[in-house]
């Protein structure tokens, strides 16, 4: 690791993502879903700056998801950390810079969120119908997320490089 | 690394000495190499081993202990015990989240003022604005001859059987007006997150309202915010009662729509005929709409029949709602 990992940037960014997710997101939703902001901040720092902080970004961002919604706390928590971590495998095996492949991990980890969030909630006594809302919710988003993750990228590592935090490298 | 130095042993024979002496340090030199670059490329990949497996190591152990983390907390949410940590944290978070939803609020005003520009799309709005008005009008009227029918029975009732008391409750009216100032972020779970809490008299499990019918539920509560269940959201339930053949039901949501579920066989679904709150269970006030019937499923194979309900809230542009504080169940005591 080329430098060192900043705890309090994720505890600055991220409230401001997921204030703008739950505020201002949802009055320009898509075919009435709704981009998932924080969750493609974490994936895209992740695949920047590696697993470690990958799965940090996915703990607090998760975290306040959990906070703004309605659902149990600590399944958004949980499931994020998970991308977190998937968003670091893909992006330390391979090279990070290529776009097939952000959008590739872009696709698989934003449907992993979804599938760990509706077992979550199932356990925790939510009622889910899987079918419906995979058909729905979780291909139309992943579709959505992982058109829109170059731009969101960009603005991550446009962030990055502002904060002087450099791309990890293996 | 450093290798000591070899010494090439002079070897005595004869006139060949020099030459054999040569071949001998050669030989030397060429081995001392060998096992040089050996050790040094084996210690590069212990040590590069060793590193990514500290690494690697590291890795699990920070992802084994937020995981618990995110575990322990979901355990703890599910006992109510994480309840005034979250209330706490999210309490310092009302004031940001109110301005950035008055930001996306100017966000929608700029965009519906775009939109009004069309001047047919105003028009149709007017127009359903209308009908909608009409529509409620005609539900609360219909409403207000049912309740006059019902109490014409209960006075009857009451004439029939001097001996017994009979009570009658409604909604007292206590209410609180609160401003939504998020949406659940989750795209899986419908949610509204108000700017009023038990500073206020919010509790679990009251009505929120609009004038034009039920919202949902009050989940959470603390003392400067609450969560609201939406309607439709796949878990929502809440007893339904069919106007006009007064059936009952369960109006549960369903990918954002609703559906009045668990209608006997027998009883006459008719489109267009206002679903309202039971008042059964006592969760909530009877009479509150929920909508109206679209479409009505029904095979002669299945034990209940199920429709499909238009509530006549727009719950993606909820701004203001009402939540009902006090409400007495209606009752008959003998």
């Amino acid at each position: 690791m080329t430098s060192e990992t900043n705890l309090y940037l994720p505890l600055f960014v991220l409230p401001f993502v997921a204030f703008l997710q739950s505020t201002i997101l949802p009055h320009l939703e898509v075919v009435g879903l709704r981009l998932d902001l924080v969750l493609l901040t974490v994936i895209s720092w992740s695949l920047i700056r590696g697993m470690r902080e990958g799965m940090i970004w996915g703990f607090i961002g998760g975290a306040l998801i959990d906070l703004l919604s309605a659902a149990p706390f600590g399944i958004h928590t949980f499931a994020m950390l998970l991308c977190g971590v998937i968003s670091g495998v893909g992006g330390r095996n391979v090279f990070r810079q290529n776009l097939l492949l952000s959008l590739g991990i872009t696709a698989v980890a934003s449907v992993a969120y979804y599938v760990v969030s509706m077992l979550l909630l199932q356990i925790s006594g939510w009622s889910v119908s899987w079918l419906a809302t995979f058909g729905s919710v979780v291909i139309p988003i992943a579709l959505l997320n992982t058109l829109s993750i170059p731009l969101i990228h960009r603005l991550v590592q446009n962030l990055q490089r502002f904060t002087g935090q450099k791309e990890l490298s293996w | 690394m450093n290798c000591p130095p070899i010494i090439a042993k002079p070897v005595e024979t004869g006139c060949c000495c020099a030459r054999i002496v040569r071949f001998n340090a050669l030989r030397s030199l060429s081995l001392r190499r060998r096992i040089h670059s050996s050790l040094f490329l084996d210690s590069t990949r212990l040590k590069g081993k060793s590193l990514l497996t500290i690494r690697l190591r590291s890795n699990v152990l920070t992802f084994l202990s937020l995981s618990a983390v995110a575990l322990i907390a979901l355990a703890l949410h599910q006992n109510q015990k994480l309840q005034p940590v979250e209330g706490l944290v999210l309490r310092a978070f009302v004031p940001a989240q109110t301005m950035f939803s008055h930001l996306g609020q100017s966000i929608q005003d700029t965009l519906d003022t775009a939109h009004e520009l069309r001047s047919l799309q105003a028009e149709n709005q007017r127009l359903r604005q209308q009908t909608n008005d009409l529509l409620l009008s005609k539900v609360h009227l219909a409403e207000v001859e049912q309740q006059n029918l019902q109490l014409r029975e209960l006075l009857d009732f009451k004439q029939k059987n001097p001996d017994y008391t009979v009570q009658l409750a409604e909604v007292i009216g206590r209410s609180t007006p609160a401003t939504v100032i998020g949406r659940d972020p989750s795209n899986l779970v419908q949610s509204l997150l108000l700017n009023q809490g038990t500073a206020d008299g919010v509790r679990q499990g009251q009505a929120v309202v609009t004038a034009r019918g039920l919202v949902g539920r009050i989940t959470e509560a603390d003392l400067n915010w609450s969560k609201v269940l939406l309607l439709t959201d796949s878990n929502s339930r809440v007893n339904g009662l069919l106007q006009s053949s007064r059936a009952t039901g369960i109006v549960a949501g369903r990918q954002g729509k609703l559906y009045l579920r668990y209608v006997p066989q027998g009883e006459e679904i008719v489109p267009n005929d206002i679903v309202v709150t039971s008042g059964l269970g006592g969760y909530l006030p009877k009479g509150l709409v929920i909508g109206q019937v679209q479409n009505v499923q029904q095979r002669d194979v299945d034990m209940f029949q199920e429709a499909e309900i238009r509530s006549f809230v727009d719950f993606s542009r909820l701004e203001l709602v009402i939540v009902l504080q006090d409400f007495t169940p209606l009752q008959v005591q003998p």
